[in-house]
């Protein structure tokens, strides 16, 4: 095995070479979206955006992965993942208990659907390279959970073949697993050939079937090794969907569900497989046809807390997997707060920069002096005198907005008005203004930069990557390993950008896209930081009503206004790639609100606050034109309506 | 006893390839010998090269008679700047003026994508060329892949030698096959690729063993050739190639000698980090020479499979990150060990929306000519 110097780069389960060292980066807590209700038996679908996860889980069943579980029980690093595996029913106490079949869609059958035949011949050719290849992919999980030799093995197989299909009646009422290969090779290997020809192609006489017969023939209690199931149960994961046509699709939920088959099926996809329409009406259909539809981020986002500690553990696994350092945490590897005595001496300034602006804005003003007594008396810390006074101005703000409303309200405020008016998220708006305009580190500490993850494993390991790297340099050149909070938040920053940079590059409809975000983005932060704060501590996206989401997808109203067609596009692409987050049937103002949040990273690019679920809706015709004409600070007639 | 490189003899062993003056001389004589007739391919793209092939070869060459065969390229949802949009029109009025009065023009319109928004281009591409009738008229079959995406001209490409050889055996009169390349190696790097695909996949009929479950079991080795600005293209191919062994390849012998280092500077992340790839395995090859590259990747593919045969044997998969001249070796080397047998590679490859240029761009620009099949291959 190569050893790994910054382990956060191995960001996708492929990049790990060895299942020990597979299981010993594995997050055992990650196993809590694995669906609840028979997980191993019924179909379920996973759905994430890259990144998410679904490849990394789909391993974890995989033969090698169950056969490393089971031997290395004692070791420390896998104990607890173990025991979520055994009270999931993959593996028991004399080893695995399921075959987890990993079954890749992505080769070759889009490119059926445009050949010129029949539809009716296109599906029975599907069918065929589907049959094939399931055949195929049991038939190596078999031999791998068995620890038999390929291909020599597969005579040791024995398949009972009941209710044969019509293309399997050459084969007897059993067969070895050497000529169900051969014939599922030969299968594959005729229409792949003939598909790939170099020459133009010959369509008419390719094999194909009517049905997913497969999944009949795979049934656990039909494969045996010396007379005996080579498992209790058959796990199908079938990755990559999103690489089918959206009728293959359709076809292929349609047939395992209607099937019942006592295999259990994982269908893992992209969202990006979804129609702009699935895409938000994702999660409506859970438990309709399904045994569950898994949305990864979804799952998280209403757990977000402990999916953040998650991170932080899964950090500190790969911190320990690093080869050349002696670190042991991430926290380690991170200042959480601005002390010392150059901060203090930073927030002393601030203090009575502040305090003069109150003073000399507001002290005249009867209504407020009580409160200024208050702030000029309090004995805080630098940083906490610096919060209480913008604190303050936020309050005083919020007081002159409300008395031009009311002419008749003027009354001198006093210690228990300020205390009934101030809370955390007040606090928070004020660290956030004073970061801004003061030019202070906002973006650092283990609870923010794992909220940076924005719910996505892959974007979590890439900043933990980077901060990893400088801390491990550090360490080499024997300096202070934690990073201190400016260059935290300089590396987040940078990040920030990198992403936004990359947008119209690596998304499709990409600059549209960022013109669209650039938008919510600039939209959010007007918002944010008028003076009065509303929506404290900052708002990080917009919303529509959910009626109006109906609007975009009316086939009448699309017709007329191709805006709409356009937006429900770029939403869809955004949703896709994690860009925007949506929450749909959020329920404000006595109305249902679909709420498109950004990325916690690009709020870090428009210097927002991180917290979940703050938004100002926009009416959807609003959002369209964001497109075309981007949101500026100056129209902020707009942006008051 | 095992196959060796020797075992199989080595069609581009000796190979012609032009380069200015030599461009210019060769066209002069071939294609003012009595009798030729030119099918001259061409893409109607944005690109400032697209037309200057065929405006030199049909100067030089005065007295042939010259088909023009223009493949348009509906992208589907094309998200070009307008400022391209003009430059596909102005190239267009060029090509037509270039072979005005000479012969015929066909144009032929390319889908990249299907009704649902497949990538459907290669296939398509190859179809353009959809018999032998298309090209034995011809006695010379030039390909101007200046203006032309890999997903276009590597099908096309690999189409036409198919038929060739195949007309070839069979002794009917086949025509010569050529390639032409308005190189300019800073264009290519200036040229970004905007809007890559979420995917990558295999290119039409590049898909090798990877569609083939049943080979699933077998190592697989990807021989990507790197340029610059294409990290983001590295990174979705390696997604789906998901090679256990990685054999980049740069350019040198290059015009800038620190060509190669500053790729591994841009790519160092991916290649050391996240693949870590051994630094042995990294291969060289000339910029200007798709010979030199198709030599390499040659060696390199029998190599693996030679030594993996004893465990059964591996997949070999091809990238082209690369500009379009070190591109034709990867596109050379597909083709031979497929048609002939020999190994059946993959190529993998990303396609995108569009692509942005800067608009200040001084050009260098060397015409390069490959002769690939034909008379002087005996």
């Amino acid at each position: 095995m190569r050893d790994s110097r910054n382990p956060f780069r191995l960001r996708r389960a492929e990049s790990i070479d060895n299942d020990t060292t597979f299981l010993s980066l594995f997050e055992p807590g990650i196993l809590e979206i694995v669906p609840t209700e028979s997980p191993l038996e019924s179909v379920h679908i996973l759905r994430s955006a890259a990144g998410g996860g679904k490849t990394s889980l789909i391993r974890l069943f995989t033969p090698s992965v169950l056969l490393t579980l089971s031997s290395q029980q004692t070791n420390t690093s896998i104990r607890e993942l173990h025991q979520r595996m055994k009270d999931i029913g993959a593996i028991g106490d004399s080893g695995p208990r399921v075959i987890g079949v990993m079954l890749t869609c992505g080769r070759g059958y889009s490119m059926l659907q445009d050949l010129e035949v029949e539809q009716s011949r296109k599906d029975r050719l599907f069918f065929g390279l589907l049959n094939a290849r399931i055949i195929l992919a049991v038939l190596r999980g078999a031999i791998a959970l068995k620890q038999l030799s390929y291909p020599d093995g597969l005579d040791s197989i024995e398949i009972e073949l009941t209710n044969k299909p019509p293309s399997l009646q050459k084969l007897g009422a059993t067969c070895t697993g050497t000529e169900l290969h051969r014939w599922a090779e030969q299968r594959e290997a005729t229409l792949c050939e003939s598909l790939d020809s170099l020459g133009p192609l010959q369509a008419e006489s390719l094999p194909g079937d009517d049905a997913l017969h497969s999944l009949d023939v795979v049934r656990p209690d039909r494969i045996k090794v010396d007379g005996t199931p080579v498992a209790e149960r058959m796990l199908l994961m079938m990755d990559d969907i999103h690489n089918l046509t959206n009728h293959q699709r359709s076809l292929l939920f349609q047939t395992v569900i209607e099937a019942r088959s006592p295999i259990g099926i994982w269908i893992a996809e992209r969202f990006e497989a979804m129609t702009a329409q699935e895409m938000f009406s994702s999660g409506a259909a859970q438990g309709r046809d399904y045994g569950e539809i898994l949305e990864i981020e979804s799952f998280w986002r209403s757990k977000h807390a402990k999916f953040e500690k998650l991170a932080m553990k899964g950090a500190d696994r790969r911190v320990q997997a690093a080869t050349g350092t002696e670190l042991d945490s991430f926290v380690s590897c991170l200042q959480d707060s601005l002390t010392g005595a150059e901060w203090e001496k930073r927030f002393e300034e601030i203090a009575i920069e502040l305090a003069n602006r109150v003073q000399s804005q507001h002290g005249k003003k009867e209504r407020f002096s009580e409160w200024i007594r208050i702030r000029v008396q309090s004995e805080g810390s630098p940083r906490e005198r610096a919060l209480e006074w913008r604190s303050l101005e936020i309050l005083i703000h919020r007081e002159l907005r409300k008395r031009q409303a009311s002419f008749f309200d003027d009354d001198p405020l006093d210690e228990e008005d300020l205390g009934n008016r101030e809370d955390s998220s007040l606090n928070n708006a004020a660290e956030l203004f004073l970061a801004k305009e003061f030019g202070l580190p906002y973006y650092f500490g283990p609870e923010r930069v794992s909220r940076l993850a924005s719910l996505n494993i892959q974007q979590f390991l890439g900043l933990g990557g980077e901060i990893f790297e400088e801390a491990a340099a550090a360490e080499l050149l024997r300096r202070p390993i934690a990073l201190p909070p400016e260059r935290q938040h300089a590396l987040m920053k940078r990040m920030a950008k990198q992403l936004w940079d990359e947008i119209p590059r690596k998304v499709r409809h990409g600059r549209e896209l960022r013109q669209f975000i650039e938008s919510v983005g600039n939209f959010a932060h007007e918002y944010t930081y008028r003076p009065t704060a509303p929506n404290d501590p900052g708002v990080t996206g917009t919303a529509i009503k959910m009626s109006e989401r109906l609007t975009l997808f009316d086939e009448a109203t699309s017709k007329k206004r191709l805006e709409l067609v356009r937006l429900a596009d770029t939403l869809a692409s955004a949703l896709a790639h994690n860009l925007l987050v949506a929450q749909l049937d959020y329920s404000c103002k006595k109305e249902k609100w679909m709420v498109l949040n950004l990325n916690r990273l690009l709020c870090v690019h428009f210097d927002l606050p991180l917290g979940y679920g703050l938004y100002k809706e926009r009416p959807l015709g609003v959002l369209a034109k964001w497109i075309d004409t981007p949101f500026a600070d100056s129209n902020r007639q707009e942006g008051l309506l | 006893m095992n196959r060796t490189e020797s075992d199989e003899a080595i069609r581009w062993r000796d190979y012609v390839l032009l380069r200015n003056t030599e461009f210019n001389d060769f066209w002069l004589e071939h294609g003012n010998e009595s009798g030729r007739k030119l099918l001259f391919v061409v893409g109607r793209g944005f690109d400032p090269r697209t037309a200057l092939g065929i405006e030199k070869i049909a100067s030089i060459a005065s007295k042939c008679s010259i088909d023009l065969m223009a493949l348009e390229f509906d992208q589907g949802e094309s998200t070009a700047p307008v400022a391209l949009g003009d430059a596909v029109v102005k190239n267009w009025e060029r090509l037509q003026t270039a072979v005005s009065g000479r012969g015929r023009i066909l144009e032929q319109l390319i889908r990249f994508r299907s009704d649902d928004g497949h990538r459907v281009g290669a296939r398509n591409a190859a179809n353009v060329i959809s018999s032998e009738a298309v090209i034995e008229s011809y006695t010379d079959v030039v390909v101007d892949v200046s203006a032309m995406p890999r997903g276009v001209f590597f099908p096309v490409i690999a189409r036409l030698l198919y038929f060739h050889d195949a007309m070839r055996d069979t002794n009917k009169h086949a025509p010569n096959i050529h390639v032409v390349v308005s190189e300019e190696p800073e264009l290519d790097t200036n040229i970004r690729e905007q809007g890559i695909d979420e995917n990558a996949s295999f290119l039409h009929p590049f898909e090798g063993e990877f569609n083939r479950e049943a080979r699933g079991v077998n190592p697989t080795v990807w021989i990507p050739v790197l340029g610059e600005g294409r990290t983001a293209q590295f990174d979705r191919i390696y997604d789906l190639v998901k090679p256990d062994e990685v054999c980049p390849i740069l350019p040198s012998p290059s015009r800038n000698p620190r060509r190669g280092d500053n790729i591994v500077l841009e790519y160092r992340d991916l290649l050391f980090d996240q693949i870590r790839v051994d630094p042995r395995n990294i291969i060289y090859a000339s910029e200007s020479n798709p010979f030199e590259v198709y030599r390499q990747i040659r060696q390199t593919s029998l190599y693996y499979r030679d030594v993996m045969q004893l465990i059964g044997g591996c997949r070999v998969s091809l990238s082209a990150l690369c500009g379009k001249l070190m591109s034709l070796g990867v596109m050379l080397v597909a083709y031979e060990l497929k048609a002939n047998h020999i190994l059946n590679v993959g190529v993998a490859h990303i396609e995108c929306q569009g692509y942005e240029m800067p608009n200040d761009l001084s050009l260098n620009i060397e015409q390069v000519g490959l002769w690939i099949a034909g008379e002087c291959y005996g």
